[in-house]
């Protein structure tokens, strides 16, 4: 994770409009990188409540088995965000509780294991309050962020507790967003939004400091939407996809094999010690984090191009992806 | 260090709490750095905030016990009255003005449950603080805590509006009393409370308490709820032996376990990241939060909106996540019986 954070940084496109169609009426105080004023800060806080009082109705708490956290329905007819470590196996029975205390049925959908998406569905009939998904690439850091959810988790009588913060880092690839909304056991999977109150990531998992709170970009969501909601676990490592190399941490800038697993299918497609791996499918890889990810994103069975730099030659091979050995 | 390509480490989860398991993931190694964005604790962003609390830190006086820096307080009438976190304070106590002049205190009321203290310092002419209802701001509002500069020491946005605190939510985290190592079912029962689980190796274990035993008295104290289970244990010590009635079946058994320390638990371990909490930081029967990372040593002054009202004094820093203030309308209808002394001080 460290190599990828040293490249994370150069998106700091000064003061961008984020959404244009709401341009007019957005104050010029929500995009400034520092409030400068009373006058700013009443800017933000008059939308931060207006967008809080909006949203609320569609956070809610998860209780699966003794297990508690959060989420956010984004449909109607009841499609639940979440993290992937709170829905984990799918067609379990969840509880989704609404912040008014009314608790529904649910089921447990598809998990991205390495990205820790997550997905439920409220299987009572009904229509619920829900809230829009926004667009990650859109955001930039610095933005303003509110994060809900339920710390430590449901407490009848206490509203999904808000925090705000700044967006400190979009992870170059969309791997995660780093906040300084400060997140604790029972948030996970709760949801982070813009100051349009859409929501552009999950609550994910915490570092020591108060500026490390790691948030799944909604993007993947998006992008994913049919694979979580047909119930499908990807992206883990015991059934996830492998392909049997072992690589160098502490290298910064390439991604170099520095062993491959007997029978493993990098042998069987020719991968030896000390080749550099450029390209995985059609992406470039700058470094053993875009290799782990883009394997990550692959199904067992996929036959994939790979091209390496073995020594002064580029050579272009083909691996099919295994499963890992449990 | 070499590693698998599909072995990227799994946040590891499970772990138990006395009833269910709050989960959130702790990041694995991604380094310390220079944010580029000016975070809320930046004093360029602080700055933003001058003007908001140039008159109450005016009411804010830093109060030091035996030397040591304690707590703030909050100036509540002109003629040397301040409020204040009272178990912060032990010994000698003085109380620095936001002019730089020092006035030894003594205690005068306090408020057990919401943890006030009324000081009584010899000087006249101090500016109050101006208190205005908690409820009059909505969710998201601006919080900013003055302190003796020109910027306050802290801010945030409230989080929560002021809510009634009850049940195991008033006594959880209490972390003095002894540990009985037991998940209960919510729902009382009949006789008593019924224990759901027994915790592999604690005191409960070793006394024999089996799942389905009915705790009906603690000490010949009754058990009629979870309630009163979480204060008869918060009398008791880790390490004494206390005498449990348990309905088992239809038997009545007398057990003596000696009782543990309070693991610490995933959940503490999560909200001690980043911040130092208070050490007395539940039990208060009526709060707001907010999500100022304030330090403990900050807490016991005023809490004001953006203009400048005090909506409550900071009474604990209490998580990762949360500061909790005690709401303005619950402390005026206080400060009399505080003053009189019809609310003294613990003996």
């Amino acid at each position: 994770m460290r190599n990828s954070l040293r490249f994370a940084l150069a998106l700091f496109v000064s003061l961008a409009v984020l959404t244009p169609l709401r341009a007019e009426s957005r104050p010029p105080a929500l995009d400034k990188l520092v409030p400068e004023s009373v006058h700013d800060l009443r800017a933000i806080q008059e939308r931060v409540k207006k967008v809080t009082a909006k949203v609320l109705p569609a956070v809610v708490a998860i209780r699966i088995g003794h297990a508690a956290g959060s989420g956010v329905i984004v449909r109607k007819d009841g499609y639940v965000l979440t993290a992937g470590h709170i829905s984990g196996e799918p067609d379990r029975d969840a509880f989704v509780i609404l912040p008014d205390g009314r608790r529904l049925h649910g089921k447990t959908l598809g998990r991205n294991v390495g990205l820790d998406s997550g997905m439920i569905r409220i299987t009572d009939p009904g229509e619920w309050p829900f809230v829009e998904m926004g667009d990650t690439a859109g955001l930039r850091e610095g933005a303003w962020c509110l994060a809900l959810g339920h710390p430590e988790g449901f407490r009848p009588g206490r509203t999904p507790v808000l925090r705000l913060g700044r967006v400190l880092e979009l992870e170059r690839r969309g791997r995660y967003i780093r906040t300084d909304c400060a997140l604790v056991g029972g948030d996970s999977g709760g949801p982070l939004f813009d100051l349009d109150g859409k929501v552009i990531g999950i609550h994910s998992r915490i570092g020591e400091l108060m500026t490390m709170n790691i948030h799944v970009p909604v993007s993947t969501y998006r992008d994913t939407w049919d694979r979580l909601a047909k119930g499908e676990v990807w992206g883990g490592r015991k059934r996830g996809p492998y392909i049997g190399v072992h690589l160098n941490e502490d290298e910064v800038g390439e991604c170099r094999i520095v062993e491959v697993d007997k029978g493993s299918p990098a042998e069987k497609a020719g991968l030896k010690p000390d080749d550099v791996v450029l390209r995985f499918g059609k992406e470039r890889v700058e470094d053993i984090e875009d290799l782990l990810m883009l394997i990550s994103e692959h199904k067992p069975g996929d036959e994939v191009p790979i091209r390496i730099r073995r020594g002064k030659k580029i050579l272009e091979l083909k691996i099919v992806i295994g499963r890992h050995p449990a | 260090m070499t590693r698998s390509s599909t072995s990227r480490a799994p946040w590891t989860v499970s772990f138990w709490l006395v009833a269910i398991i709050v989960l959130l993931e702790a990041a694995s190694a991604v380094p310390a750095q220079r944010e580029r964005v000016p975070t809320k604790t930046s004093s360029r962003f602080l700055a933003a905030f001058r003007d908001v609390v140039a008159g109450p830190s005016r009411s804010t006086v830093r109060i030091r016990c035996d030397d040591q820096v304690a707590v703030f307080g909050a100036v509540v009438a002109a003629d040397g009255w301040i409020l204040t976190k009272a178990s912060e304070l032990k010994g000698e106590i003085v109380c620095e003005l936001h002019d730089g002049r020092e006035f030894p205190a003594r205690i005068v009321g306090v408020s057990e449950p919401y943890d006030l203290a009324m000081l009584k310092i010899n000087v006249n002419g101090l500016k109050p603080v101006e208190w205005r209802d908690s409820t009059a701001d909505a969710v998201g509002s601006w919080v900013a805590t003055p302190g003796m500069n020109p910027e306050p020491v802290a801010v945030g946005v409230l989080s929560v509006r002021a809510r009634k605190i009850t049940g195991t939510e008033l006594t959880r985290r209490s972390s003095s009393g002894g540990f009985l190592g037991i998940s209960i079912h919510s729902a009382p029962t009949k006789d008593g409370v019924k224990i759901a689980e027994v915790l592999p190796d604690g005191a409960a274990s070793k006394a024999g308490f089996e799942e389905d035993d009915v705790i009906v008295a603690i000490e010949k104290k009754n058990i009629t709820d979870a309630d009163s289970l979480f204060k008869a244990l918060q009398k008791t010590r880790p390490g004494q032996t206390v005498t449990v009635r348990v309905k088992r079946g239809s038997e009545i058994v007398e057990l003596t376990p000696t009782l543990g320390k309070r693991p610490t638990d995933r959940a503490d371990f999560q909200n001690h990241l980043g911040s130092k909490l208070s050490d007395h930081r539940t039990g208060f029967p009526m709060v707001l939060q907010h999500d100022t990372v304030l330090r403990p040593v900050d807490c016991g002054g005023p809490l004001v909106d953006l203009d400048g009202k005090v909506i409550g004094i900071n009474i604990a820093r209490a998580g990762r996540t949360e500061t909790l203030a005690i709401p303005a309308e619950v402390i005026k209808p206080l400060l009399d019986d505080l003053k009189s002394g019809k609310l003294a001080p613990p003996k």
